[in-house]
């Protein structure tokens, strides 16, 4: 008895939805074996087959868009700049609280003022760091998309 | 050395490993951006971002997942903030112009992966049919052919099984196929 038509299609499309892996090298070894197989002794899948290495070959010589060399120069340059003043940013902050820490809490402990007068010493140095470090990073943050950062005022 | 072990030796604090990451995905990187906007200075500055953004996050990746999936969402998510600020400064000016509001949300419309194909007379035919096809095949199969990604990192960036991503390409394909039959008979 034959089998129902409707079924050979579906045994054609799982065999070349198994191509898809072939042809892109991520088929396992039993997808392999079972396409192989069936391509061997189905000329409409072999052929399907060839088409579809002929396909892979027209895209494979495709060339996507390259910027030139002077703008990866400059994509280079920026971001390793970036990446290396980062880490630097960190060393720098951390040192810079660590520092100021250790001043505020002698300063807090020894000096001879007034508790209110110290208080008021420590919130304003604490105040001004953040302030630094906050205008600093907006800075860095908007000049990246400013669209007029090479118009010279 | 491998890609994992690159990512936790930046994660352990060797940072300037980090740059043969940037190497490897910087092109894709770009490409991935540029389908986005139309400008290469921006597609630029849009993947530097996105570098930048990932090492600051580096250490929360979890080195057991392919790197591109996770950097790709990074990137996309920037274009897509991007573009959408971009059109509130354009809506502003419009608004002044003729009183109406417009609509700042992105859609798939903005996406245009045709953008990064260069114009080459051997494949002139392929460019065509590409452009013809609907972009969520442009879209598999742009990962694939242009981006050179394994299916797992497919998977990875559309947040699909393995399984989808060879049924999408085939298709994908198969469109491809009908379109170019002159070409591939």
């Amino acid at each position: 008895m034959n089998p129902d038509p409707e079924t050979i299609e579906d045994i054609h499309q799982q065999i070349q939805v198994l191509m898809m892996g072939h042809l892109d090298g991520e088929l396992d070894e039993s997808g392999e074996r079972r396409m192989r197989e069936h391509v061997d002794g189905c000329a409409a899948c072999a052929a399907e087959l060839v088409k579809y290495h002929r396909l892979q070959d027209l895209a494979r010589n495709v060339r996507l868009q390259e910027p030139g060399d002077a703008e990866w120069e400059r994509f280079h340059r920026e971001l390793f700049t970036s990446l290396e003043r980062h880490s630097a940013a960190w060393m720098v902050t951390g040192g810079v609280f660590l520092v100021l820490g250790y001043l505020l809490y002698a300063e807090l402990l020894y000096a001879g003022l007034p508790l209110l007068v110290r208080i008021g010493i420590a919130v304003a140095a604490l105040g001004v760091v953040v302030l630094f470090f906050s205008v600093w990073r907006e800075r860095r943050r908007t000049r990246r998309f400013d669209r007029y950062r090479e118009i010279r005022r | 050395m491998e890609e994992r072990q690159i990512l936790e030796a930046v994660q352990q604090g060797q940072t300037d490993r980090f740059a043969a990451l940037v190497l490897h995905y910087e092109k894709k990187a770009y490409w991935t951006a540029l389908q986005w906007v139309r400008d290469t200075h921006e597609a630029l500055d849009l993947a530097q971002e996105a570098f930048l953004r990932a090492f600051r996050a580096i250490r929360s990746f979890d080195v057991s997942q392919p790197f591109f999936p996770w950097f790709h969402r990074i990137l996309t998510n920037l274009c897509l903030t991007h573009l959408r600020k971009r059109r509130r400064v354009r809506s502003l000016s419009r608004v002044d112009a003729d009183g109406e509001v417009r609509d700042l949300a992105i859609s798939d419309e903005e996406w245009e992966p045709t953008r990064i194909l260069e114009a080459d007379e051997r494949t002139a035919a392929f460019r065509k049919a590409f452009a013809q096809i609907g972009k969520r095949d442009q879209q598999i199969l742009y990962l694939r052919h242009f981006q050179d990604l394994s299916y797992a990192e497919i998977a990875g960036v559309l947040d699909i099984p393995i399984g989808t991503v060879m049924s999408r390409l085939f298709y994908a394909r198969q469109k491809l196929k009908k379109l170019l039959e002159n070409e591939l008979s």
